[in-house]
């Protein structure tokens, strides 16, 4: 199948996965990627609505947030950051793949990315529980009494509920990306098993790697802020 | 004369997208080798506990310098097309624009009229209907 499919690449002027409306590959693949950055610029702005809530809640709270960090664990932040980096190497790397026209670069770093992304979201199950057993849950389901009663500081100053509702809504929204981003990766296996991809046709595999470094760019951001913060 | 113009364009085109640019290996684990070292280099500034406006800001410095790493390297910005660029620019041209000034109005709100102040005079938070509870 992959034979067949770089001969076409090699075969001349209309490669069968150049669609009629394009008059090249080139002019197809910038397409794509242009569309995939319009995107992006959205994500960017989409996201910038949730890090100006913390932005204000931070100034309205200062002695909240320094306080309520010290509940969320540091290192299975670090942990997750590592993760996510490595996963972005890896994504990298498959891109890297496609380029030289290797089918299993392309398919096992996909496998790799898409492995910890799942170690990502597993330790955020953890996280989660954590949080919802001791009741440090977002706006008036925060309990401080529960908290308290389980064995953690929650006697916070502030607005501690509020800065609850901020650390679920930004690492929930990034988490939703970064599960979207796995079914992609399923998708993206499925097409490099059927030899889709080639070094001249895998914008789809570049797209969605650029997603995935978007995804991982917006946790450079949210681990400082939300599990660093002095 | 329009025609050289249009020769020279198409030829800076050619070589922009003529071959794809493949980076060496090296290059990928250079950059993720100083994405762990920064990481690093966070969790400390926190763990040793900077005085506070100082550690905000070496955190978002860095945080900063791994994400032009990622998107210069990882994302191809530097070798791809620069229109991609110029899009990227300008959606964290009007992020800054938001942040800048929705956090301008919150906080001279006050010295405008002192009635519409978030805070009082001594910095308190006037608006107590934010942590009252139903």
């Amino acid at each position: 199948m992959s034979q067949q499919s770089s001969h076409a690449a090699t075969a001349g002027h209309h490669p069968k996965y150049l669609a009629h409306h394009f008059e090249s590959m080139d002019q197809q693949n910038s397409s794509g990627k242009l569309g995939m950055w319009l995107f992006l610029a959205q994500e960017v702005l989409f996201f910038s609505g949730l890090f100006m809530a913390y932005i204000l809640a931070r100034i309205f709270y200062p002695e909240t947030f320094l306080a309520a960090h010290e509940l969320l664990d540091w290192k299975l932040g670090a942990l997750n950051t590592v993760f996510l980096l490595t996963s972005s190497l890896t994504m990298a790397l498959a891109v890297r793949g496609a380029q030289v026209n290797s089918q299993k670069q392309m398919y096992w770093n996909i496998v790799a990315t898409l492995v910890l992304g799942a170690a990502f979201l597993v330790v955020k199950y953890f996280e989660y529980s954590h949080k919802l057993h001791d009741g440090l849950l977002p706006g008036h389901f925060f309990d401080a009494a529960k908290a308290m009663h389980n064995g953690v500081p929650a006697n916070i100053p502030g607005a501690p509920a509020i800065f609850f509702a901020i650390y679920f809504v930004m690492t929930g929204t990034h988490g939703l990306h970064v599960l979207i981003g796995m079914g992609l990766m399923l998708w993206l296996l499925v097409r490099i098993k059927r030899g889709d991809f080639n070094s001249e046709n895998h914008v789809y595999l570049e797209n969605v790697g650029l997603y995935w470094h978007i995804v991982d760019l917006i946790w450079i951001f949210l681990f400082p802020l939300l599990y660093l913060v002095r | 004369m329009f025609e050289k113009f249009k020769n020279k364009v198409l030829q800076s085109q050619a070589a922009e997208h003529g071959e794809a640019h493949v980076l060496p290996l090296k290059t990928y684990f250079a950059v993720f080798g100083s994405l762990l070292v920064l990481t690093v280099l966070t969790v400390l500034v926190s763990v040793i506990g900077l005085p506070a406006p100082a550690s905000i800001i070496v955190a978002m410095v860095v945080a900063i310098i791994k994400a032009t790493l990622v998107v210069l390297w990882f994302m191809h910005l530097k070798f791809d097309d620069r229109f991609y660029s110029l899009i990227f620019v300008i959606s964290i041209f009007f992020l800054v624009l938001f942040f800048v000034f929705t956090s301008m109005d919150v906080l001279s709100r006050g010295q405008v009229n002192p009635e519409e102040s978030f805070f009082s005079q001594d910095g308190t938070l006037l608006r107590e209907e934010f942590t009252k509870k139903k």
